[in-house]
């Protein structure tokens, strides 16, 4: 209960790039930064998976961060909430059928939120995270 | 040890510091951002030129009988604007509210029926010309013959 509350007031985002060009990194980091700033709401940006509630990720998964993507993926806590952000990461986006790509991510781990765009609008990812939050006061 | 206590009570009844996050409004998009396109099939012509400018390959234009199924796969759409930009008949719009976010994927996918007409002479089914013609001639004059006729009866004398 108070773990529900404090997750749907406050969550804590880990941001994970499976081989993103950079640009939605930019504008997730945008999103903490002072325009948009939604430290003011109780989001941070966290170090380690371990410690997050949502996880944004970024990219279209290519071979080498696959793993890293399901180890993460079981490091989270339950309920373990993926968000997608951008056109790679949705759909592998101009990447898709390239020779080094195994995704898009909702291929190998369950998904979400979809945040469309490339690169993504910080404002988007907020809608985004939202919808995320959602799922915390369900109680998935 | 007594101060400490008395602030870990006091924290307890005070309001949180941060903002509520279901109320909360960010700043508006920027004027002319570049978002997701809106097709509007009224106004299309099944050109194909949208088809063949754009990088991500998410337009597919087929045809099915009497209809042009226009197909958008806008979970790969890179917002890069070509299409918009050679579209002859303005069918293609940057949406106001720019871009989407779902939890469902299905959401992406756009899939608009575009009415064809019949060809003059042979009655095979070709896209409606008139927007194009008023275009190049101007709004509320004849329409040429040839823009009504299908390719096979145009080169026919
Ligand atoms: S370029 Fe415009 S008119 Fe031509 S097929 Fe695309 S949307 Fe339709
Ligand atoms: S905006 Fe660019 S990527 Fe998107 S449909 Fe148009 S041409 Fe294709």
């Amino acid at each position: 209960m108070i773990f529900k509350i404090g997750r749907s007031k406050s969550p804590w985002i880990f941001h994970l790039n499976t081989g993103s060009c950079n640009g939605c990194d930019i504008e997730i980091v945008a999103l903490f930064a002072s325009r948009y700033d939604v430290e003011r709401l109780g989001c941070k940006l966290v170090g380690s998976p371990k410690h997050a509630d949502i996880c944004l990720v970024t990219g279209p998964v290519t071979a080498r961060s696959k793993e890293p993507l399901l180890k993460i993926y079981d490091m989270l806590p339950n309920p373990k909430v993926i968000v997608c952000v951008g056109a790679c990461s949705i759909s592998s986006g101009v990447f898709t059928d390239g020779y080094s790509i195994v995704g898009p991510a909702h291929k190998l781990i369950p998904v979400t939120a979809y945040v469309g765009g490339c690169s993504a609008h910080p404002k988007n990812i907020f809608l985004g995270l939202k919808k995320a939050i959602e799922v915390f006061k369900e109680g998935r | 040890m007594l101060p400490l206590i008395r602030i870990l009570i006091e924290n307890i009844f005070k309001p949180p510091i941060t903002e509520d996050i279901s109320s909360v409004n960010l700043p508006k998009h920027p004027k002319g951002f570049h978002g997701h396109p809106e097709h509007d099939p009224t106004r299309c012509i099944a050109c194909g030129i949208c088809q063949y400018f754009c990088p991500a390959k998410v337009i597919k234009i087929s045809q099915i009988d009497d209809k042009i199924n226009y197909h958008m796969d806008l979970d790969q759409c890179t917002c890069c604007g070509q299409c918009i930009d050679y579209c002859p008949t303005n069918a293609i719009k940057h949406r106001p509210n720019p871009y989407f976010v779902t939890t469902n994927l299905d959401d992406f996918k756009v899939d608009h029926q575009i009415n064809l007409i019949k060809c003059a002479k042979c009655g095979a089914f070709i896209p409606d010309m008139t927007l194009i013609a008023n275009k190049l001639f101007g709004e509320g004059k004849p329409i040429p013959k040839h823009l009504s006729l299908c390719p096979k009866c145009k080169r026919k004398p």
